[in-house]
């Protein structure tokens, strides 16, 4: 009897949830593995602080969005080297031994961690090309800019601000960087307008 | 469990002596060691040792069994992968019948794997109800998260219940209260929807006002809106308004004016509404057009924007240009200018038509590449016709740009084309197109590579371009779809294509195909989901691949379209679903369609034949019932009950339909009937029944077969008992009938080229005691030639001939527009002696020649045409004599719709004989057959 109730409990625990949908993105699924492979392999460390508050949600909301430009754009060349070249980022995050230990805990081999990569790889490829060249900043937009953020920061952190010539590279450049991340965030909120989207992760 | 476990080991314990108990509590320890030693020794190697025991499908909570499993890449004793989880649950997704899939383990080591699946339901409908009557098409509109016949997602429903608040809103209907419920349709996978709408709030239109500067007076801005004051305030019907008075400032010269809500203000305590709409008109555009008649809406558009005046004045004279070369005027010229004058633009097109002329020939200079004819019949420019013009003056004036890159596409780069149009006298010209071909580029070399499954000469026979040929960039990139769509149809996926191309000369080039050859993917499971009634042998019957074959692309393509033809399925779709690069799965979703239908018709039918003379007709009503049960027993088999009704005729059928006969793919009737018809001659009442057997040779050429027995009993006769054997009790016919089909016409409505021959043939033997027995031929062949573009001269010869006894009912008759257009319905042949009335024979002839041709060129669809028709029934074939045939003459026209023109022609009886009509007139629609 006792041996009976030890062997069952040795072998079955209560079932627990391995996998499910956690998006459907006009009709390609999302699954709760595609959201921890993104995570565990750092996929998107350049677009999520990875001490952000609610990060599965922000994952969640970047791979959504990157699944939704990745169909719009059909087939988008990748050559074997940009993988290459973020696959070994990824080592260098990682190391090699903890790589292989993950890739094995998902049934992964290399190859379809490449796959995951492609993807992130054309997404980034679409949007630089998109939103890469092209925005304009104008006098206007640096003066305001310097008046109205960077005096008042300087002053707050008690730091005699720099004449706006001397820093009108700098202005510019983050103008540009927000101008075209605001683009790049409206045009994806129009493709999910256009989109159908299902969310199946609760916050 | 585990505490139940716990505490009944306490008991066992306190049970014990104290001996025993010591003795216990070592064996307790040893076996506790035992518990937790192999417990860290397999979480340890647990994620190379752990694998997949066992597999459960649930399908909303209850296991199933269905194919749902063979989807599952996991198989039962392989080891736990997330990935091959994952892609079970896409792939399960991917049928399209499951909103949901979770999949959960049991145990480390020995793994229990279950997949939780919610089955995806279909909107059958979608009801509203409330405290009021709302406007449910509107409404239904307005969902868009929400179909009837879509699927049924339960995620989606607050977002329709905003969708559906939206559109209230713009019915009127404000801050309403909206309860769903759902209701799952009994055994089947549908699930009907229902909105309760209470509270909704309407709103009274207590005043509607404007600002801004309104030009109109506020009476006549009311006037012309459908929102009134004192009325319902429809949210919908005010943005009509809207548009209705921009359109209004519009046909004022008014293009740019902007029509705004200002403020809508709510008295919720009155429930009434304020509106204040804002008018602004900005400058008054005023268009001129001097020294020609060209209609303003051709240029007005071009103004209601604000742009740049250079542009609009640009756009206008190549609208104007265009419009007035179309007319002829050829060398008609435009210059514009604008003037501002206080708040008004006005723009002024200053035309100088000069002569106007007709496009009386067209010739080329400079062709080598092409001759004359090749070059027209490329650009589609008509053949010469009489009356009507082979191009027009625009058109012309666009061929040098169209020209040079038909050159383009056959190696020519640098082709220039210019044109004059030289007078031939009086208001005809020449268009007088020179060509300077300029030099050809070719392919000098093709060459593949990467190309391991298939030798050189097959994949150079699949593209378009070959060595020697012309080189155009844009016919390289076709090539590459070519050979992408042969891979595919070789079964391989996964190939990459890319075009090199390289000088290799003075107008000579190379082009490389690199391929990167995919893999050939073979078919392991044939997976097929959604059939409910359809049974599975059903759909793997019009299946071209099978299991184990590789994936031929148009194979599965075939597939789907004999699926579609079915007439079961609303809705086919076929996936593949990779299992590896070698293998995968192929995924058949089919939708049943709505298995019930049931029309009912009304109509009116003239008393004498429809399509005899139509000015001495009376008008009776007529209906039709049909019923129809498709997708019987799952088998796509098909039962149909129809019923038509009029004061001379009656007609009921019962027809079965089955697309295999005893596994043969040939479409299969059988028919029971009962029938009463009143006919000029005679009535009848006769019922029977038929076996037709459907056999497709080809495309266009089929076999017919059909075993018939009909009873019939004739009555109200007017002609001479002589003229039939037994009229006086019913007498039966049993036969058998085969036809042979061969339709090569362009269109079988409106056929403009081909051909269509048919052979039929009925044998009626004494079988079952019945009366008759006779034998009857039928051969038929239309003939449509296309003589220039639009102008076709066509023939039909008709010839039958019977022998045996033939009741009157089986007899040959014709007259009528569908015959001979010198005689009404069934009036040319025999007649009897003292009634008059036609009595068919045994034997017919009938030609009929047409020639058909537009009449304006404006009106496409309308034709003019010639006939005459020639022929004659005779009472038997050794009667038939070339010399008695009777002729017609006539003319029509006829104005082409999808179902085949409706033709209105005056017949001439060039030999009318006594108190026959010289001149009839008839109203057809269908073409003469």
């Amino acid at each position: 009897m006792v041996l009976f109730h030890f062997s069952f409990f040795a072998h079955y625990s209560l079932a627990e949830t391995v996998d499910h949908i956690v998006a459907v993105v006009n009709e390609k699924v999302i699954t709760l593995t595609d959201l921890r492979i993104a995570e565990t392999f750092c996929l998107y460390d350049e677009e999520i602080d990875p001490g952000a508050e609610n990060i599965h949600q922000l994952f969640l909301e970047m791979m959504i969005d990157q699944k939704l430009v990745v169909l719009l754009a059909g087939a988008e060349a990748v050559e074997k080297e940009e993988v290459d070249s973020f696959q070994d980022k990824i080592i260098e995050k990682m190391g090699s031994e903890e790589l292989e230990k993950k890739l094995e805990e998902f049934g992964l081999d290399r190859d379809d961690l490449r796959e995951y990569i492609r993807d992130k790889i054309i997404y980034q490829k679409i949007i630089k090309r998109r939103f890469g060249q092209g925005v304009i900043v104008s006098l206007e937009e640096i003066e305001d800019f310097y008046k109205g953020r960077y005096v008042p920061s300087q002053k707050e952190m008690e730091v005699e601000p720099k004449p706006m010539m001397e820093i009108l590279k700098e202005i510019e450049s983050t103008i540009k960087q927000e101008k075209a991340k605001s683009n790049v965030e409206d045009w994806i909120k129009n493709l999910k307008t256009q989109a159908d989207i299902l969310i199946y992760l609760k916050n | 469990m585990r505490m139940d476990g716990l505490v009944l080991m306490s008991k066992f314990i306190r049970d014990f002596s104290p001996q025993r108990k010591s003795t216990f509590f070592y064996v307790f320890l040893l076996l506790l060691f035992l518990f937790f030693l192999p417990q860290k020794s397999v979480s340890q190697s647990q994620k190379n040792s752990s694998f997949v025991a066992r597999i459960f499908v649930m399908i909303d909570g209850q296991e199933s069994g269905e194919e749902i499993g063979e989807l599952i890449p996991i198989k039962e004793g392989e080891p736990f992968s997330l990935k091959k989880i994952s892609q079970s649950i896409k792939q399960i997704y991917t049928t399209g019948l499951f909103s949901d899939v979770q999949v959960s383990k049991e145990g480390d080591q020995e793994i229990l794997l279950t997949f939780h699946l919610t089955r995806r339901l279909f909107i059958r409908k979608i009801v509203f109800k409330g405290n009021k009557k709302f406007p449910s098409k509107k409404l239904k509109d307005g969902l868009l998260s929400l179909r009837e016949g879509s699927f049924f997602m339960e995620k989606k429903l607050s977002r329709t219940v905003e969708e559906l608040k939206n559109a209230l809103y713009r019915e009127g209907y404000f801050n309403p209260e909206i309860k769903v419920d759902t209701k799952r349709v009994a055994k089947s996978s549908s699930v009907d929807v229902f909105f309760e709408i209470h509270s909704a709030r309407k709103f009274i239109i207590r005043t509607i006002a404007f600002s801004g500067e309104k030009i109109l007076p506020e009476a006549e801005l009311k006037k012309e809106m459908k929102s009134k004051e004192g009325k319902v305030y429809i949210p919908s019907v005010f943005d009509e308004d809207i548009t209705r008075l921009q359109e209004v400032y519009d046909s004022m010269n008014y293009q740019r004016a902007e029509i705004e809500v200002e403020e809508k203000r709510f008295d919720e305590k009155e429930g009434c509404v304020d509106l204040i709409l804002k008018i602004i008109p900005h400058e008054k555009i005023e268009i001129i057009v001097k020294g020609a008649q060209v209609p303003l809406d051709l240029l007005k558009p071009i103004w209601e924007a604000r742009i740049f005046e250079e542009w609009g004045q640009t756009e206008g004279h190549a609208k104007i240009l265009s419009y007035m070369r179309e007319k002829g005027y050829l060398q008609c010229s435009v210059t514009s200018f604008v003037e501002k004058v206080d708040d008004e633009l006005r723009v002024v097109y200053e035309v100088i038509p000069r002569e106007k002329y007709k496009i009386q020939e067209i010739s080329f200079e400079g062709l080598k590449y092409f001759t004359p004819s090749q070059l027209e019949k490329e650009l589609g420019i008509m053949g010469k016709t009489p009356f009507i013009d082979r191009i027009d003056g625009a058109r012309l004036f666009d061929l040098p740009e169209e020209i040079g890159f038909l050159y383009k596409t056959k190696g020519f780069p640098n082709t220039s084309v210019d044109f004059t149009f030289p007078l031939l006298g009086g208001k005809r010209v020449k268009a007088l197109i020179n060509i300077e071909e300029g030099n050809q580029e070719k392919i000098q070399k093709i060459d593949f590579q990467g190309v391991r499954s298939v030798d050189r000469k097959t994949i150079l026979e699949q593209i378009g371009s070959f060595e020697g040929g012309p080189f155009f960039q844009l016919n390289v990139q076709k090539d590459i779809g070519k050979l992408e769509n042969f891979y595919l149809n070789q079964g391989i996926r996964g190939t990459e294509i890319e075009a090199r191309v390289e000088r290799t000369g003075e107008d000579l080039f190379s082009v490389v195909f690199a391929v990167s050859e995919g893999k050939k993917v073979e078919i392991e499971n044939i997976v097929i989901t959604g059939n409910v009634v359809t049974k599975r042998s059903v759909i793997i019957r019009e299946l071209r691949i099978k299991e184990g074959d590789y994936a031929f692309y148009e194979k599965i393509r075939e597939s789907k379209r004999r699926l579609e033809n079915l007439g079961v399925f609303t809705q086919v779709r076929i996936e593949e679903i990779p299992l590896s690069s070698e293998k995968g799965n192929l995924v058949i979703n089919v939708r049943e369609g709505e298995r019930n239908y049931a029309a009912v018709g009304i109509g009116l039918e003239t008393k004498t034949e429809p399509q005899s003379n139509v000015w001495n007709t009376a008008i009776i009503p007529r209906g039709t019932a049909e019923y129809i049960r498709s997708n019987i027993l799952g088998s796509a088999a098909q039962l149909s009950l129809i019923g038509q009704f009029s004061l001379k005729e009656k007609r009921g059928v019962i027809s079965w339909e089955q697309p295999y006969f005893f596994g043969n793919p040939m479409a299969t009737y059988l028919n029971a009937w009962w029938e009463m018809e009143e006919r000029r001659s005679f009535s009848y009442e006769r019922r029977g029944i038929s076996l037709t057997g459907i056999h497709s040779l080809s495309e266009n050429m089929m076999l017919l077969l059909t075993l018939r027995w009909v009873r019939t009993e004739l009555f109200n006769l007017k002609i001479e008992p002589s003229e039939v054997d037994r009229q006086q009790r019913p007498f039966s016919v049993t036969s058998v009938s085969g036809s042979f089909i061969w339709d090569r016409r362009d269109d079988p409505f409106n056929p403009a080229a081909g051909s269509f021959l048919s052979f039929a043939f009925e044998w009626a033997y004494p079988l079952f005691k019945v009366e008759y027995y006779y034998l009857k031929s039928f051969l038929k062949h239309q003939q449509f030639i296309p003589v220039f573009p639009r102008v076709t001269f066509s023939w039909i010869s008709r010839l039958g001939l019977g022998e045996g006894k033939i009741p009157i009912h089986e007899r040959f008759f014709a007259g009528g527009s569908n015959s001979f257009r010198g005689a009404e319905f069934d009036e040319l042949g025999p007649k009897d002696s003292l009634s008059q009335v036609p009595v068919g024979g045994k034997a017919l002839f009938l030609l009929n020649f047409e020639l058909s041709f537009p009449l304006l060129s404006a009106v496409e669809n309308l034709s003019g045409a010639v006939f005459y028709d020639k022929g004659s029934v005779f009472t038997g074939v050794k009667d038939l004599s070339l010399s008695q045939l009777r002729d017609a003459l006539g003319i029509g026209i006829r104005y082409r719709t999808p179902l085949g023109p409706v033709r209105l022609e005056l017949g001439w009886n060039l030999n009318p004989r006594e108190e026959e009509k010289r001149f009839l007139v008839f109203i057809t629609i269908g073409n003469v057959f």
